[in-house]
């Protein structure tokens, strides 16, 4: 029944591929166990899972809206609560109170060592108090059936987030921590109290972190962070965004829990948290190197529901920094680029980074969206600059309009010199729709354009075309060097590039050369329902 | 045959620096200069990389037996060799005077380079905007390899490898037809050949050789007249199998001027030398894919008799110290080619001292059944002459009676009576 109410919660948020699936199994249980299925239906969801129900367009003032409301089924993990205080017991110097909490763990998870003896009295009665109260209120997680099967390490029980929001000792709790903030304290402290404290004392607990900065531990684990942040469904900004911004480019790359705590800020933050998760795109690092497969369009899970609710949202400002930074989600269907579409989701899967969610909003519009907000410029710069290195400033090149590309054709010619057939023909369709952006160099244009014209590969063969005519159109100095470059092209064999070089040689005036007009009535000869309509104004010329 | 690869740091772009990291244990190779005309420069290494990587797939167990590039500095260019992983398929670039500008600080040798993802990616992100420049040295600025600067690689070289990248030499030194190829004629063949799969033989590319050469591809019968090339020659008709390996000449087709293309006939192996001004590229492909150049082959069958060892000491003493020989004893350079001590250039007719191996280089290749045959029939003095007779030919054997054998294209390599006849005479001699 548990299972049965937690997928008919989640169903919304499933892939359409997926939906089915599951849609036919709920059904069958509803004819099976109609009363059952009744009755399921009659209680609230309360899985703390993944996105629940689409979140609605909202303004950016209300980032929550939407979620499903924190109940009685949030809070910390028990096991990780009572690990928790086991540990701070040991750091904080409190041998009794250490094996008391090893007494009240299963005897896999006990500590064999002992921490000295020297804590304080107050700490020590915070900490039993706080052990006393997960023990107290510990249980199995609504809405988890406790008999199904799971592995080992799953921990199904929970200490209630109300305990820790109205507990006597959380001032007391939140002073100990913050006082326990040092140089050597490392991560491991701030899982402790993303786990433990309550909102107001992770706030607090936050400030003095960003205040003192302490370094990150050689073996500390995002996870151990965002794991209890997660499950609480709370975002502490400025914790957060210390970790996540206080050292150099960290993450490198867009790691799993990089985005993970951009989407808890921005999903959950509120406006701080939305200003942070800015912040955090905006530092996002662009590729250094050439490769083939980091293509910069798939991410994990939290980062699409970022930027999903950031569309839902109709946040142009996040939307912009994402396209100038490659921090886009986006996938294929046909020749049309969507943004992925993901409810908001904040746990790690284990899975590979991939965006194809099966529904979306084209990106076409993304972008219609996002121009107002004053980063085109500067997006299609970086992209120019980028092609070479990965897919996604490719996809967005496609996306600009031709006076996005006025004063970039420094930028742009790179790219016809590029030994890579796609980044070749992306900018010649950007010769093809802005030919303007080359005039201090239209010669050049025209030379690298009649190159590409005897690629291998007709896409680019048929671009050149287009972009050798827009070239000549609309440079009357290279008017001739363009015709005639088209001209050379004749000598081709595969009839879609002889016919994108038939059409682009009747929108420029030229004299056809001998041998082109002999190729041109061969042509015509040997395949009239290809090449007749397209020659025939050529000969007449 | 175990190579230790031993590098300081990786090979990359550093600003406007290519720098190429070389085998710490080979020769003290050194390099510094500009590079003329880099876009073709690119192009070149990067189409020798795709010679490198060549194989229908590449599973992680043979992934360490790729062998780095081998760099060779002499005074009158620099080549850069590989043979893919499937040994068959060979690429050399080379860069005569004039690809390299301010020339300085060199010395002369030969050593494996470091060719790692890193300097594939530099390479693909040169442009012709700025000036570039080359430098092979072992000292300088290192560019680290995941955080670390050293590193050493033991790769077990399977001796088939080896000794195809020697027959190739040989290969290189016969007698062929020459067919002059435009580009724009090849590359109307490679889209027509990417676009299609073919899915049943015959999976030939027919050359035609004549006045008006002509290429035709199987199975489709699709006809190209090659209307901007030209063939010098008695007219032929050559056919090459293993035709998708001429993709790997994609990234330099759009920059050569022409390409020259060296057929040994049907069934044997092809050149095909991009012209890229002062850089050139060399495809060496063996008969079809699936056939390595050691198989049958047997090309130092063809070489002249061998020298005897005095005048093969003598020869090799005057190409180390001069590096490059015009002309010169030349079964003796041939038989050095084939200790992996020489390089053959078709394009200059030269010589040029490189040593392929820092120590003693593979035993040489076990006898086939044909060699084994032929020694039989050589030790019991039965093959005396060899008449030809159209494109058969006729061995007379024991003065007895004759042999007729097969086509004398030699698709199978050398008949047993050849190789005979070969032994016998290189022994009187």
């Amino acid at each position: 029944m548990a299972l049965y109410r937690n997928l008919s919660a989640t169903l919304s948020s499933w892939s359409p591929k997926l939906k089915p699936y599951f849609e036919r199994a709920l059904a069958d249980y509803r004819q099976t166990y109609p009363g059952e299925a009744e009755q399921a239906g009659q209680e609230t969801p309360v899985i703390a899972a993944p996105g629940t129900s689409p979140a609605p367009a909202a303004s950016a003032t209300a980032p929550a809206a939407g979620l499903p409301a924190r109940d009685d089924s949030t809070g910390p993990s028990a096991q990780r609560a009572l690990l928790t205080v086991l540990r701070l017991a040991f750091d904080a110097r409190l041998p009794r109170l250490h094996a008391t909490i090893n007494d009240s763990l299963d005897k896999l998870l006990r500590d064999r060592e002992a921490p000295e003896d020297g804590g304080r009295a107050d700490d020590a009665n915070t900490l039993a108090a706080l052990h006393q109260v997960i023990l107290e209120h510990r249980g199995t997680r609504p809405g988890i059936d406790p008999k199904a099967s799971r592995s080992l390490v799953e921990d199904i029980t929970y200490v209630p987030d109300r305990v820790l929001e109205s507990a006597p000792f959380a001032g007391a709790l939140a002073d100990l921590l913050i006082r326990m903030i040092g140089e050597k304290s490392g991560l491991r402290l701030a899982a402790a109290a993303a786990t433990v404290l309550s909102r107001e004392g992770l706030d607090r607990f936050g400030e003095a972190w960003a205040a003192r900065s302490p370094a990150r531990g050689p073996h500390d684990d995002d996870r151990n962070l965002l794991d209890p942040l997660a499950q609480r469904r709370i975002a502490p900004v400025a914790l957060l965004r210390s970790i996540f911004t206080q050292s150099g480019e960290h993450p490198v790359e867009l790691t799993e829990s990089w985005q993970r705590a951009v989407a808890l800020l921005y999903v959950l933050g509120g406006d701080a948290g939305r200003t942070a998760a800015l912040a955090m795109v905006a530092r996002h690092p662009y590729p250094k190197e050439v490769n083939e497969y980091a293509n910069r369009r798939d991410f994990y899970d939290p980062h699409q529901a970022t930027m999903w609710a950031a569309w839902e949202r109709r946040d142009a400002e996040l939307l912009a920094i994402a396209f100038e930074r490659f921090a886009i989600p986006y996938f294929w269907k046909g020749s049309k680029a969507l943004l992925s579409k993901r409810e908001p989701f904040f746990i790690s899967t284990g899975y590979a980074a991939r965006s194809d969610t099966g529904e979306g909003a084209p990106l076409a519009d993304v972008w219609k969206l996002v121009e107002p907000a004053g980063r085109v410029a500067a997006t299609v710069r970086a992209s120019l600059q980028r092609a070479e290195l990965c897919e996604a400033p490719r996809t967005f090149l496609e996306l600009a309009s031709p006076e996005a590309f006025s004063g970039l054709g420094d930028d742009v010619l790179p790219l016809l010199e590029s030994s890579n057939p796609t980044v070749l023909a992306t900018g010649l369709a950007i010769l093809g729709r802005a030919p303007a952006c080359v005039a201090d160099r239209p010669g050049e244009a025209v030379t690298l354009a009649g190159r590409a014209l005897t690629s291998t590969r007709s896409g680019a063969a048929k671009e050149a075309a287009v972009a050798l005519a827009a070239l000549g159109n609309a440079h009357a100095s290279v008017r001739a060097q363009a015709f005639s470059a088209l001209a050379d092209g004749l000598a081709l064999e595969a009839a879609p590039v002889l016919q994108a070089i038939l059409k682009s040689m009747k929108q420029l005036p030229g004299k056809l050369p001998g041998d082109a007009r002999q190729r041109i009535v061969e042509l015509s000869n040997a395949d009239p329902a290809k090449f007749e309509k397209l020659v025939k104004p050529l000969l007449a010329a | 045959m175990e190579t230790i690869l031993s590098y300081l740091g990786a090979s990359g772009l550093d600003t406007d620096v290519v720098r190429l990291a070389p085998n710490q244990r080979r020769d003290p190779t050194r390099l510094h200069a500009g590079i003329a005309d880099p876009l073709c420069f690119r192009d070149a290494l990067l189409a020798l990389h795709d010679v490198v990587r060549s194989e229908l797939f590449v599973s992680p167990e043979e992934i360490p037996r790729r062998l780095d590039p081998l760099i060779t500095v002499t005074p009158e260019g620099v080549f850069f060799e590989a043979f893919s992983l499937d040994e068959s398929s060979y690429g050399r670039v080379a860069l005569r005077p004039g690809a390299l500008t301010g020339l300085r600080d060199t010395s002369y040798g030969c050593t494996n380079i470091d060719f790692s993802p890193g300097l594939v990616s530099g390479l693909r992100q040169i442009r012709s905007g700025r000036p570039m420049s080359l430098e092979v040295a072992r000292e300088g600025i290192v560019v680290e390899h995941d955080g670390r600067q050293d590193r050493e690689v033991k790769i077990e070289l399977p001796d088939s490898w080896m000794r195809g990248f020697l027959e190739v030499q040989a290969a290189l030194g016969l007698p062929s037809q020459t067919l002059t190829l435009a580009p724009i004629d090849l590359g109307n063949v490679l889209a027509y050949l990417r676009g299609r799969k073919e899915k049943e033989s015959p999976r030939g590319l027919v050359f035609e050789l004549g006045p008006s050469p002509k290429v035709t591809v199987e199975p489709w019968d699709q006809t190209f007249v090659l209307r901007k090339s030209s063939y010098e020659g008695p007219p032929a008709t050559v056919k090459v199998w293993g035709r998708r390996r001429l993709l790997l000449l994609d990234k330099v087709l759009p920059r050569a001027s022409q390409i020259r293309v060296r057929f040994l006939g049907t069934g044997g192996p092809s050149f095909w030398t991009c012209d890229l001004g002062s850089i050139s590229f060399l495809l060496g492909m063996s008969a079809w894919s699936a056939r390595e150049w050691t198989s049958s082959d047997c090309f130092r069958l063809f070489e002249p008799p061998a020298a005897n060892e005095s005048s093969l000491a003598r020869t090799l003493a005057t190409l180390e110290e001069r590096l490059v020989l015009a002309d010169g004893d030349r079964a003796a350079l041939g038989q050095l080619c084939l200790l992996g001590r020489a390089m053959f250039d078709p394009e200059t007719g030269r010589w040029f001292a490189r040593r392929v191996f820092s120590e003693n280089p593979p035993d040489p290749a076990p006898m086939t059944q044909r060699e084994r045959e032929a020694e039989q029939m050589l030790a019991l003095g039965q093959v005396q002459s060899i008449a030809t007779a159209g494109d058969r030919h006729e061995a007379l054997v024991k003065g007895r009676y004759h042999v007729m054998c097969g086509r004398m294209s030699l698709q199978r390599g050398p008949c047993k009576h050849l190789i005979a006849l070969h032994r016998k005479v290189t022994r009187a001699a």
